[in-house]
């Protein structure tokens, strides 16, 4: 984009004393011009240097706000950092409050150094850059202040403190504190920090598909930490040890109640973090058990039913009422909700129709035709007998399409999974594919099926087209091509279908007022998760199709802090705080390219234990053990506590 | 050691330090590996028990290849790694670090306690840093927190966390933390309410500057105080500590993580009773009765008329109305000295310790009873062990520098601990199992553990109040870990049935190649019974009826000695008969530690003429006809045996208050006057007369502390283990309608005896004796926590203050046993086994 200066990532961009219409492009920043809906953004100090977006501004006051914030979130647990931070605050007060000598502005660059290379954590070693990067760029403002020929225009700098890991998270998790509590054999500590962002602890801990590791600092020196993975520690800690889990702190209800729409994982996390702010909440769910898409599809190898319970058993502990086997839309409806006084109501229905994959013979009632997700409900919830199947083609290459492949080969059968592009495309865990070839999954790539082959009612066959790989399409990805001719039989007597899911929102044409997008979801403001309906918001799949666990966790905080707002008769918006986060979500935190300070090579991720091999091929029994305790402190230990500031700089008209 | 740096795996690594060829084990820190080549690393927060932090950033060398420095103390060695511990560029950083530490720090030098120990004051000496450039503006912090036994200065405080760690990871109560962010942070308690903790002291110990501090700075400074290595009084366990005297005073006791089986842990008991060892309770001459009164006499008056009046008796009545009761804190050459006198002197066997009156199966009988399988195990087996279990155990308050060494194993290794009790007795962190069992049910139980299946375990079941799951789980567990090392405490020390449990869990470990540790109450429980103060025994466990046992000691002393009997256990029965009639006690008080303490004292002023050494004055002390003043262990020379069998030398640091003697001197002066040839003029004369006559003790020497590693050796002893025989049956509790709550007794974390309770530090810890009573118990009988009420047996009733705790479960009390004014033994009747009571509010007039 266009910006007077940039040094951000140490690239240098300064368009000072040039016409705007002559300004050079910076290309690595890529920032909007306003705040938010009122304010200007004219600069944003952080990590990778300084960006000055436009006039007004002030460079030394923006060094000393930045100083000021690293004093101010400095754990003080380095004495570089501690005592460092603290003195470049004060110096930089000092010239800017006309005090200054050039002296101050060597002590100032030393101190750079030296807080930079020696400091703990990310707030001490990467703090510092921006500043240098004013002395380096920006001489002449300091002396003027230092001769008495500026005086400073009290701008205002919102900050936040945040860690690459944390922006990558939806829920906005405080990962280095969990991690480091862990390290210090905290567990219920780093449980509870893990709480203030989900109450999935469990679920997220053995099935979040982690895009936290890939904005893992760590992977710069060797591997990423087992962020994941720990997590899990710190709830089989809880459970091991029969610890109670922290109950309800408030001591007095609100009066207003909201009703939360299926109890998945969007469903339940709304209704703990509601019950958390005073609301009375009733999850109704239409099932005999809660933990939607993780309690029917996720298989019980990869996260047990039995360790589920506990997780919704606690929201429900904090005090909200469950009720199951509700068919909303038939059973209640938005009517009869508000009629029992429900203030609000949140839906997190799900997604749990199978898309079709449009080939003939799917609906003809074959034997052996399924749909993944039909199939995995039926094996977890035990509803009905699995017949015995020799060889299985599982259509689809999501994690999906992994469950029923590594489900059906644990039942005994051989499995080939059919997917349109290459293994590189796959769209699935990696850990997930390797996985199941270690378990014997065959896998056809490049095929796409055309026709189901039946004799008798039954399934005998599948005929497929062999696929190229053409363009990229939207998605970056390269989309298959038909290749002509090419079709073929393969020889099954099973097909599942795994391809995708859609959502059952037909409970929505009850209200007219609600809009509908053309995929079948509500239209919800994807900050606030509210409906054009003011008190109907939603979240999870049902809002915006198939989602991962751990997106569906984050939009339910959101909209449960948005229910907060509407309840209280605020305006609902997001904070200056989220505003930060999209600000630093947007400039990016990690950086792949990153040398990373003080770190050797090679001290390794911790291997998961994983259970016999015997087990795996012939049992649910799970399959990742967890670590052991001591596992989990060494693992934490590797973590480098890439905690960072970023600051937005806002000239409110100048007036102060 | 560091878990960041103990990975499984056994393989070394190879690299380069300062250019020199460097090979270690697998996991070990940049630091450690240093270290193994003689290379200094220099360290600010640093502790080697402790996880390393790296917070200081002093230890920071460079790393070919890596960018910036690197910490050493908490960065794994990789293969092939190029270190350099001191470029330029490196002494350039580390100077820089000492000065942030210095901005602002106080040069309060001259008045701070820990100046000339002071490891800023040693880095800002080794860096050469000479003038600071790093200013901030001067924030008024609050100069001094105090916190009773500590006092905490955030001015002088360089947030190095160690107080913070060695709470969490090695004392396990996480009483402290830091205290909010950038340059205001300090450390504070977790509630910012004043210090309510285990009072261990190891927070000022660890403190590398002067902000945890003692006070001391009133008295002395660091280099006039004179160290004594000693080993601590006040338990079993054998800790070693310094004494730190100036002018004949103690001004503190201090640790020392090079020394001792403890590495410098201490608890409360150790680190701060020590004012009551020259407190001016103390007894300072010998005293003799005339009439009711007694009054001051001379040394030579005091023997004369003991010597006279126990030699009298003896030649009228006979050996057999004699007796001595010798306390367990006496040292190995006190008590060798003893019994020698007693019985090659006056010709008198009658020689018991209270518990061996109460248990000598347990006791002196440990070797007959146990064979092989004794449980006396050395510390070292923790870290061996498979898993750990303390069972009927509270580690924490029983011995807790034990529970400093298990900790830091779980820590280290990941060993899992498991508790059973008949309480719901802590342990942080949370042992992987814990269950609570019906007092009673012990026997059973084990035995359940044992074979895990079958009717065994249906009858456990039925009488633990555990389901069947529970103890299949626990069995489960422990078979699974392998090889426990099972902690067994003072609930199974004092149960009627401790021989059957103890047996029962010693097979227990056996079956499972582990061992067990019987915790033992005194300094030298396990001494005076090697030296043979028991009248079953002579030292080494020769028993008094084996005739060449009896020659060989004829023979060692020169005298020939007469055939002696074992005498009964109830000596206060026969000095209340009147059956003996003379008595000599040595440093312990009944009144207060045997139960029934009021017959115990009725009886021994029965007796014609009694003896007593004390330091203190005792209800014991009140009745005697002569009082000889004795002196505590700083103030001798001599050997405890601990816990684990292991003799460590005690050394005198202070010469005796008053006139008091060491009891070693006073035996030699009665043993003089009986007409025994001298020989033990010194204690070195008799420690090595100990290690040429007893068994086991053959390497004792007084040269160096311990005998390098080495624990007296019970296991060439011992043998080939065996199957032990014990009634797995439960206790049959006593009719309990009119008293429905049994009461277990002990001691607490600050008091165990006359020399706890004569400290002030730890008398405004705890002032007063308590019993804990569960939640359900106290809001049924409408008590409050910290109300004074009535508790009452059959044998009478005390006052005393309640604690509602969740420690005790429904139906059982736990009170605190060793307070003089308040002894809680006194509710036991004579020849009862189990104190059942029950308990009142007392009505506020």
């Amino acid at each position: 984009m266009k910006l007077l200066f940039s040094s951000w990532l140490g690239e240098v961009v300064d368009n000072r004393g040039k016409a705007s219409d002559d300004w050079s492009d910076c290309p690595n920043v890529k920032l909007p011009d306003a705040f938010d809906d009122k304010r200007s953004l004219t600069g944003f100090v952080g990590w990778g240097g300084v960006i000055v977006l436009n006039e007004p501004y002030d460079i030394v006051e923006m060094a000393y706000s930045y100083a000021k914030a690293l004093q101010a979130v400095s754990c003080a647990k380095c004495f570089p950092c501690r005592v460092g931070t603290k003195v470049m605050e004060d110096t930089l007060l000092k010239i800017l409050e006309g005090k200054g000598t050039p002296a101050d502005l060597k002590t100032i660059e030393t101190l750079c150094e030296s807080v930079s290379c020696n400091s703990k954590c990310g707030i001490g070693q990467l703090g510092p850059e921006p500043i240098k990067d004013t002395l380096d760029h920006f001489r002449a403002d300091y002396e003027a202040y230092i001769a008495g020929k500026k005086k400073r225009p009290n701008h205002s700098y919102p900050y936040k403190m945040t860690a690459p890991c944390t922006v990558a998270c939806p829920t906005g998790m405080d990962i280095p504190l969990y991690i480091e509590q862990i390290k210090e054999g905290d567990f219920a500590g780093s449980l509870e920090t893990i709480r203030d962002a989900s109450p999935m602890a469990n679920s997220l801990g053995r099935a979040c598909f982690h895009p936290c590791e890939n904005n893992c600092r760590r992977a710069n020196v060797e591997s990423s930490i087992a962020i994941c993975k720990l997590k899990r520690v710190a709830w089989d800690w809880e459970d091991q040890h029969d610890v109670e889990p922290p109950s309800n702190p408030l001591k007095h209800m609100r009066k207003e109640k909201v009703a939360v729409i299926g109890g998945g994982p969007a469903g339940v996390s709304a209704a703990y973090f509601l019950i958390l702010k005073g609301y009375h909440v009733t999850v109704f769910e239409k099932l005999d058990g809660c933990g939607g898409a993780v309690y029917t599809g996720i298989p019980q190898y990869r996260v047990p039913n039995e360790i589920l319970d506990r997780e919704w058993r606690y929201v429900e502990s904090l005090g909200v009422e469950f009720k199951f086997g509700v068919n909303f839309g038939k059973d209640e409806t938005f009517k009869s909700l508000r009629k029992q006084g429900f203030n609000a109501i949140f839906l997190a229905t799900g997604g749990d129709i199978a898309k079709a994959m449009r080939v003939e013979g799917e609906h003809d009632g074959y034997d052996g035709v399924y749909t993944g997700i039909g199939i995995l409900k039926q094996i977890k919830l035990k509803t009905n007998p699995i017949p015995k199947r020799e060889h299985v083609l599982v259509i689809g290459g999501g994690n999906t399409a992994m469950d029923c492949a590594r489900t059906f080969r644990r039942l005994g059968s051989k499995v080939s999974v059919v997917y349109r592009r290459t293994a590189k495309e796959l769209p699935c865990d990696p850990h997930e594919y390797t996985e199941s070839l270690d378990e014997g999954v065959e896998y056809l790539f490049l095929e796409a099926p055309s026709r189901i082959i039946a004799k008798k009612g039954k399934v005998v066959g599948l005929e497929s087209t062999k696929m190229e790989l053409g363009e990229p399409d939207d998605s970056g990805r390269r989309s298959p091509v038909k290749i002509k001719g090419s079709e073929h039989v393969i020889k099954c007597d099973s097909i599942i279908s795994a391809i995708g899911q859609d959502c059952d929102i037909f409970y929505l044409k009850e209200d007219e007022n609600i809009k509908i997008t053309k995929w079948d979801n509500p239209v919800v403001n994807d900050d606030t998760m509210q409906t054009d309906v003011p008190d109907v918001f939603a979240g999870g799949d049902c809002a915006t199709g198939p989602l991962p666990l751990v997106v569906a966790v984050g939009q339910a905080r959101r909209a449960a802090q948005s229910i907060d707002q509407f309840l209280s008769g605020q305006k609902v918006r997001i904070t200056d705080e989220q505003y930060l986060e999209k600000l630093i979500a947007k400039i990016g935190a990690y950086d792949k390219n990153e040398v990373i300070s003080g770190k050797p090579k090679g001290w390794d991720r911790q291997p998961m234990p994983l259970c016999d091999r015997d087990d795996k091929l012939h049992t649910f029994t799970e399959v990742e053990l967890g670590y052991s305790q001591k596992q989990a402190i060494e693992e934490a230990e590797r973590c480098m506590r890439c905690y960072i500031v970023g600051m937005a700089c806002i000239a409110e008209g100048g007036n102060k | 050691m560091s878990s960041a740096v103990s990975s499984p795996k056994a393989a070394t690594v190879k690299l380069t330090i300062n250019g020199l060829a460097v090979e270690v084990p697998d996991g070990t820190t940049i630091l450690e590996a240093a270290k193994a080549r003689e290379i200094e690393i220099p360290t600010l927060c640093y502790l080697k028990k402790l996880n390393p932090i790296g917070s200081c950033r002093v230890c920071s060398v460079e790393v070919e290849g890596t960018h910036g420095p690197v910490m050493s103390c908490n960065t794994p060695v990789l293969e092939g790694m190029d270190v350099t511990t001191d470029s330029e560029e490196i002494k350039k950083f580390r100077q820089d670090m000492i000065r942030f530490i210095l901005v602002n720090h106080p040069l309060d030098c001259p008045v701070c306690e820990r100046s000339g120990e002071c490891s800023l004051q040693d880095r800002t000496f080794d860096f050469h840093v000479k003038e600071q450039t790093f200013f901030t503006t001067d924030h008024q912090k609050v100069k001094m927190v105090d916190w009773g036994v500590l006092r905490y200065d955030e001015n002088l405080c360089i947030m190095c966390e160690r107080c913070v760690r060695i709470c969490d990871e090695v004392q396990g109560v996480t009483a402290l933390k830091i205290d909010g962010l950038g340059n205001d942070a300090k450390i504070n308690t977790q509630d910012g309410e004043p210090l309510d903790c285990d009072f261990c002291g190891q927070c000022l110990s660890v403190c590398p500057v002067g902000a945890l501090n003692s006070g001391i700075i009133f008295n002395a400074r660091s280099w006039e105080l004179k160290k004594t290595e000693s080993i601590c009084p006040h338990c079993a366990v054998g800790c070693s500590y310094h004494v730190d005297v100036k002018n004949n005073l103690i001004a503190r006791i201090s640790s020392d993580d090079n020394i001792g089986v403890n590495t410098g842990n201490l608890c409360a008991r150790g680190r701060f009773g020590f004012e009551a060892y020259q407190s001016n309770e103390r007894l300072k001459n010998p005293l003799i009765r005339t009439g009711v009164d007694q009054v001051q006499t001379s040394w030579e008056i005091a023997l004369s008329e003991t010597v006279d009046k126990l030699k009298t008796i003896k030649e009228t009545n006979g050996p057999d109305s004699v007796a001595v009761i010798t306390s367990e804190k006496i040292t190995n050459e006190d008590a060798y000295l003893l019994q020698k006198v007693m019985r090659a002197g006056l010709g008198v066997n009658r020689i018991e310790t209270l518990s061996n009156m109460r248990n000598g199966a347990l006791n002196a009988g440990i070797f007959d009873t146990f064979g092989a399988s004794a449980p006396v195990t050395s510390y070292e087996e923790i870290e061996k062990a498979g898993c750990l279990v303390a069972f009927g155990c509270d580690m924490e308050k029983e011995n807790p520098v034990i529970a400093n060494m298990a900790r830091m194993v779980m820590r280290d290794k990941g060993t899992n601990l498991y508790v059973a009790n008949s309480r719901n007795v802590a342990f942080s962190p949370d042992p992987k199992i814990r269950v609570r069992y019906e007092y009673g049910s012990e026997a059973p139980l084990v035995s359940a553990l044992i074979s895990a299946k079958g009717k065994g375990l249906k009858d456990a079941t039925k009488i633990s109040g555990l389901d069947e799951n529970a103890i299949v789980a626990l069995a489960d567990a422990i078979k699974s870990d392998g090889a426990p090392l099972i902690f067994i405490g003072k609930e199974i020390h004092d149960h009627p049935r401790s021989v059957d449990i103890v047996s029962a869990l010693v097979n227990l470990a056996n079956e499972l190649g582990g061992s067990a540790l019987l915790y033992r109450e005194y300094s030298n429980s396990q001494g005076v019974n090697d030296m043979g103060c028991s009248s079953a025994n002579f030292p080494g466990y020769l028993k008094v009826t084996d005739k060449n046992a009896v020659s060989h000691f004829s023979d060692k002393w020169g005298v020939e000695l007469d055939a002696f009997k074992v005498g009964s256990g109830d000596i206060f029965g026969d000095l209340a008969v009147g059956k003996i009639k003379g008595l000599l006690v040595v440093g312990v008080d009944p009144a207060t530690h045997y139960p029934d303490g009021q017959f115990a004292l009725d009886a021994m002023a029965n007796a014609d003429f009694v003896a007593v050494t004390e330091s203190f004055v005792t209800e014991t002390t009140r009745l005697a006809n002569v009082v000889l003043p004795s002196a505590i262990a700083v103030e001798k020379d001599g050997t405890f045996t601990n816990n684990e069998g292991r003799p460590q030398v005690v050394r005198k640091a202070v010469t005796p208050v008053g006139e008091s003697r060491a009891e070693w001197e006073i035996f030699n002066d009665i043993g003089t006057r009986f007409g025994m040839k001298s020989g033990c003029d010194s204690v070195s004369d008799i420690t090595c007369e100990i290690a040429e006559t007893v068994k086991g003790y053959e390497k004792l020497t007084m040269s160096k502390l311990a005998w390098g590693d080495d624990v007296v050796n019970y296991a060439a002893k011992k043998g080939k283990r065996s199957k032990l025989k014990f009634d797995a049956s439960h206790l049959v509790l006593p009719d309990m309608k009119k008293y429905p709550y049994v009461t277990l007794t002990g001691n607490t974390l600050f008091h165990l005896d006359s020399l706890s309770r004569a400290s002030e530090a730890l008398n405004n810890i705890e002032p007063r004796t308590f019993v804990e009573i569960s939640p359900e118990d106290a809001e049924r009988e409408k008590i409050a926590d910290g109300e004074e009420i009535m508790v009452e047996s059959s044998a009478g009733n005390i006052k005393v203050v309640a604690h509602v705790t969740g420690r005790s479960p429904g139906g059982v009390l736990f009170m605190s046993k060793c307070f003089e004014n308040r002894p809680a033994l006194s509710l036991m009747k004579r020849g009862e086994n189990v104190l059942t009571v029950r308990f009142k509010k007392v009505r506020s007039s």
